[in-house]
C-alpha cells in the first residue's frame, strides 16, 4: 500500500536576526529548525513524534499543513507533490492535511460562538452547497458534543471540550490526515483518555492517518502503529512503536524512554542519566547533534553526522554505537 | 528585619491544615472551593497533592500564602505554619515571611521570572532582606546556581531569562526560591512545561536541595508518575475536599477511595497491556454553587451506597471492611480516606 503523506528530506529555516550582528559575523544568517527529516503515514495509521520542547514537532506540523515554509525536501499527499511556490497552489491540498492546534482555547476566536467556528473553514474555502447550519451540529455531535454547544463561546467551554471543538473543525472539510499537536497537553488523566478514544474511533471511522505530537510517552505507546524520535530537528530513530519501546537502538531514544517517571511506587528504574544541557539550534553541535550529551560518544560521532542504519524490524536510527 | 518578627517554635509539623473552608462569591451565589480541609506537611518531607483541574489545589495554596483572589472568604479553619494561624497575621508579618520562611517555584518559569532582567538582577533582588553588600549577594546567587546544577554561573548571571532553556530557568526558580533556605518551599506544577528527561532531572534535584537544606516541600502535580518519584506522602483531592491521605507508598499501592482507585486506573503509564481504548471516568465534576448533598463523588461511583446520597463521609482512618480504627501504620503517617464503603463488612 502506497502512503499516504510522504515526507522527504524535509527541511524548514529561519532567517535569522538583522543588521549588525549579521554583518559582523557573529551570528549564523538562518537557523534550520526541522533539518532534513523524511516520514511515511499510511491511511488508518498513526505515527507519533516525541522530542523535547525545541526540538522542531510543531514546525514540521507546521510545515506539512503549509504554515511553516518548507526550504528543502518533498511533501507528497497520495503521490502527488504539493507545490510550495505559492499559496493559490497550496490551496487545495490544505483541505487534505487538517491541524488540531496545541493550544485549543487560544486557537478559537472568543468573539465565535462554536457554530460560527464551525462554519468557518467551509466559508474559507468557498464551499457553499451545505447547510451550514445543519453542518454545524453534525460535526458536534461527531465530536460527541450536544447541540446545545453550538451557541457557546469558547471562554464557556472546558479545556476537553475546547480539543472536541478542535478537533470537530479539523474535521469539516473531510481530511486524509489529521496532525494532533500535543492533543492531551494540560488534560487531566481521565479526560485524556476521552479524547485519544475519540482519536481512535473517528480514526477507524474514517480511515484517517493520524500524526500525534507528544512528550507524553505513555500516550504513544498505547496509541501509536510507528514513532519518530526528535531531537534538534532530526529524526534519531523510527520505526514500529512497540519494538522502539522494548529495545530502543539510539541512546537519546534510551534515555528519553528510562526517564520516564511511573505511577508504580515499587517499579525499579534503570535511569540513563543525560548529562548537561540541550545544545542550542543556533550553534548546532558538529558531527552528531547529540555526542555534546551521550554517554557513547567517541571521536567519529563528534565530526561526521552517522548514516541512516536499519535494525531488525523496520527499526531505523542515526548512530555508530547503538544501545 | 524590619516589622513585627513572629516567634517560630522549632518543633512539630512544619505547616498544619485544619477544617479549611474557602469560598468564592459568585453571581449564581458562594461556590465552595475548599471544604474541611485537613493536611499535614510535617518537617523535612515531601508532601504532594494529587487532584484534577478544579479540586481546589490552587486555592489551597494562595490561601496558605494568604495571595487569595479578592472575591474569595474564608468561611472556616486554621493555617498553622510552625505555631503561627498564617489566616491571622498582618499582611505585614505574612509578607515578612513570604520569600524567607514560605517560598514558591510556579508552575512556568517564563512568566514567573522577569524577561527584561537579568537573573544576577533578579537573584540579588530576591536577597532584598539580606543587609550583605552586593559583591556578596553576588557569590551567594553563584553559589545557589551551582547548587541547582548550572554550570557557569558567573555567564548565566549576567544572562536573561529567554537566553536559557526552559529546565535551565525552572532550576534558577528552585534556586532563587531556596536562596532564603525557607522551612516551606511550594512547588506548583514545576514540571509540567518540562519533558520526560528534564522532569526527572529537577526531581532529583528537588530531593537533593530538599536533604541538604531540611525543607519541607509541598508538591502540587496532576502528574501520578512525578508524585510517585519525588513524595513522602500524598494528599488527593476532588472537588474541594481531601477524599484520601498517607504514605505515598501505601495510597499509590492500595488506594481506599474509588477516586483515587479510578485515577491511577487511568493512568496510561500503569497499563501494560497496549490499548486502544482508554479507560475513563465517566460523569463530570459536580456544582461547587449547589452542592450536593452526601458524598461528592456519589454520582461518579460505580460503588456508592444508599447512605451516599445522603450523609457526608468523613476523612478517617479505617481497616477496610471492618469499618474499625487503623493502627497507625509502619510509616507513622496513618492512612485516611472518606468514603463509606470502608465501614462496610466486605
Amino acid at each position: 500500500m502506497s502512503a499516504l503523506l510522504k515526507v522527504r528530506d524535509l527541511r524548514v529555516r529561519y532567517p535569522l536576526g538583522s543588521g549588525f550582528s549579521k554583518i559582523a559575523g557573529k551570528q549564523p544568517a538562518f537557523v534550520d529548525v526541522v533539518h532534513g527529516v523524511s516520514l511515511s503515514i499510511h491511511r488508518g495509521e498513526t505515527v507519533a513524534i516525541v522530542g523535547e520542547s525545541g526540538s522542531g514537532k510543531t514546525t514540521l506540523a507546521l510545515a506539512l499543513c503549509g504554515l511553516a515554509p518548507v526550504f528543502a525536501g518533498e511533501v507528497q499527499i497520495d503521490g502527488q507533490t504539493v507545490p510550495q511556490d505559492s499559496k493559490q497552489q497550496l490551496q487545495p491540498d490544505r483541505k487534505r492535511v487538517a491541524l488540531m492546534f496545541q493550544d485549543p482555547v487560544g486557537s478559537l476566536s472568543p468573539r465565535m460562538t462554536v457554530r460560527k467556528l464551525l462554519a468557518e473553514p467551509f466559508q474559507i474555502h468557498g464551499i457553499k452547497n451545505q447547510d451550514p447550519d445543519f453542518e454545524a451540529l453534525q460535526l458536534l455531535s461527531l465530536v460527541g458534543l450536544g447541540e446545545d454547544f453550538a451557541d457557546r463561546y469558547p471562554h464557556q467551554l472546558s479545556g476537553g471540550q475546547a480539543r472536541r471543538v478542535g478537533l470537530a473543525r479539523a474535521l469539516a472539510l473531510r481530511p486524509d490526515i489529521l496532525i494532533a499537536d500535543e492533543p492531551t497537553a494540560g488534560l487531566d488523566v481521565s479526560i485524556q483518555g476521552e479524547v485519544l478514544n475519540l482519536l481512535s474511533h473517528l480514526q477507524q471511522e474514517m480511515g484517517l492517518g493520524i500524526l500525534i505530537i507528544t512528550h507524553n510517552l505513555n500516550i504513544v505507546r498505547h496509541v501509536a502503529d510507528r514513532m519518530a524520535i526528535m531531537y534538534l530537528g532530526r529524526f534519531v530513530e523510527q520505526g514500529d512503536s512497540e519494538q522502539i519501546f522494548r529495545s530502543p537502538r539510539h541512546p537519546y531514544t534510551a534515555a528519553l524512554l528510562s526517564a520516564n517517571p511511573s505511577a508504580d511506587p515499587s517499579a525499579q528504574k534503570q535511569r540513563i542519566e543525560l548529562q548537561g544541557e540541550v545544545p542550542s539550534l543556533l550553534h548546532r553541535p558538529s558531527g552528531c547533534e547529540f555526542h555534546t550529551r551521550c554517554p557513547r560518544a567517541q571521536q567519529q560521532c563528534r565530526e561526521v553526522f552517522p548514516a541512516l542504519s536499519e535494525g531488525p524490524g523496520q527499526q531505523f536510527y542515526h548512530c555508530y554505537h547503538p544501545m | 528585619m524590619n516589622g513585627p518578627v513572629l516567634e517560630i517554635p522549632v518543633n512539630g509539623p512544619v505547616l498544619e491544615i485544619c477544617d479549611l473552608s474557602i469560598n468564592y462569591q459568585t453571581d449564581h451565589g458562594a461556590l465552595r472551593a475548599l471544604r474541611n480541609v485537613n493536611l499535614t506537611v510535617p518537617k523535612g518531607k515531601i508532601v504532594g497533592i494529587v487532584g484534577e483541574s478544579g479540586c481546589g489545589k490552587s486555592t489551597l495554596i494562595s490561601a496558605i500564602i494568604r495571595l487569595l483572589a479578592p472575591n474569595a472568604r474564608i468561611a472556616g479553619g486554621v493555617v498553622q505554619f510552625r505555631g503561627n494561624d498564617l489566616l491571622k497575621l498582618s499582611p505585614e508579618q505574612m509578607r515578612n515571611l513570604r520569600g524567607d520562611e514560605i517560598s514558591m517555584v510556579f508552575q512556568d518559569p517564563m512568566t514567573s521570572l522577569n524577561p527584561v532582567l537579568t537573573i544576577g538582577r533578579q537573584m540579588a533582588d530576591v536577597q532584598h532582606r539580606s543587609s550583605s553588600s552586593r559583591a556578596a549577594k553576588n557569590t551567594r546567587s553563584l553559589q545557589m546556581l551551582e547548587r541547582v546544577g548550572i554550570a557557569d554561573p558567573e555567564t548565566q548571571l549576567r544572562r536573561y531569562p529567554h537566553h536559557l532553556s526552559g529546565g535551565m530557568r525552572q532550576r534558577v526558580a528552585i534556586a532563587m526560591a531556596l536562596m532564603a533556605e525557607p522551612s516551606l518551599l511550594i512547588a506548583d506544577e514545576p514540571t509540567t512545561a518540562l519533558d520526560a528527561t528534564l522532569e526527572v532531572q529537577i526531581i532529583k534535584r528537588l530531593r537533593e536541595l530538599q536533604h541538604d537544606f531540611g525543607c519541607s516541600i509541598l508538591f502540587i502535580s496532576h502528574h501520578l508518575g512525578v508524585i510517585a518519584e519525588l513524595c513522602d506522602e500524598v494528599v488527593v483531592m476532588y472537588a474541594g475536599e481531601v477524599v484520601e491521605s498517607g504514605a505515598m507508598r501505601e495510597v499509590f499501592s492500595a488506594p481506599q477511595h474509588p477516586y483515587t482507585q479510578k485515577l491511577l486506573d487511568c493512568d496510561p503509564a500503569r497499563i501494560a497491556q497496549k490499548t486502544r481504548r482508554l479507560p475513563v471516568i465517566e460523569g463530570n465534576l459536580p456544582s461547587l454553587v449547589h452542592l450536593p448533598e452526601g458524598c461528592i463523588f456519589k454520582d461518579r461511583c460505580t460503588l456508592s451506597l444508599p447512605r451516599c446520597a445522603t450523609e457526608r463521609p468523613r476523612l478517617l482512618g479505617r481497616l477496610p471492611g471492618s469499618g474499625q480504627t487503623a493502627p497507625v501504620s509502619v510509616s507513622g503517617t496513618p492512612h485516611r480516606s472518606a468514603c463509606h464503603l470502608l465501614e462496610e463488612p466486605a
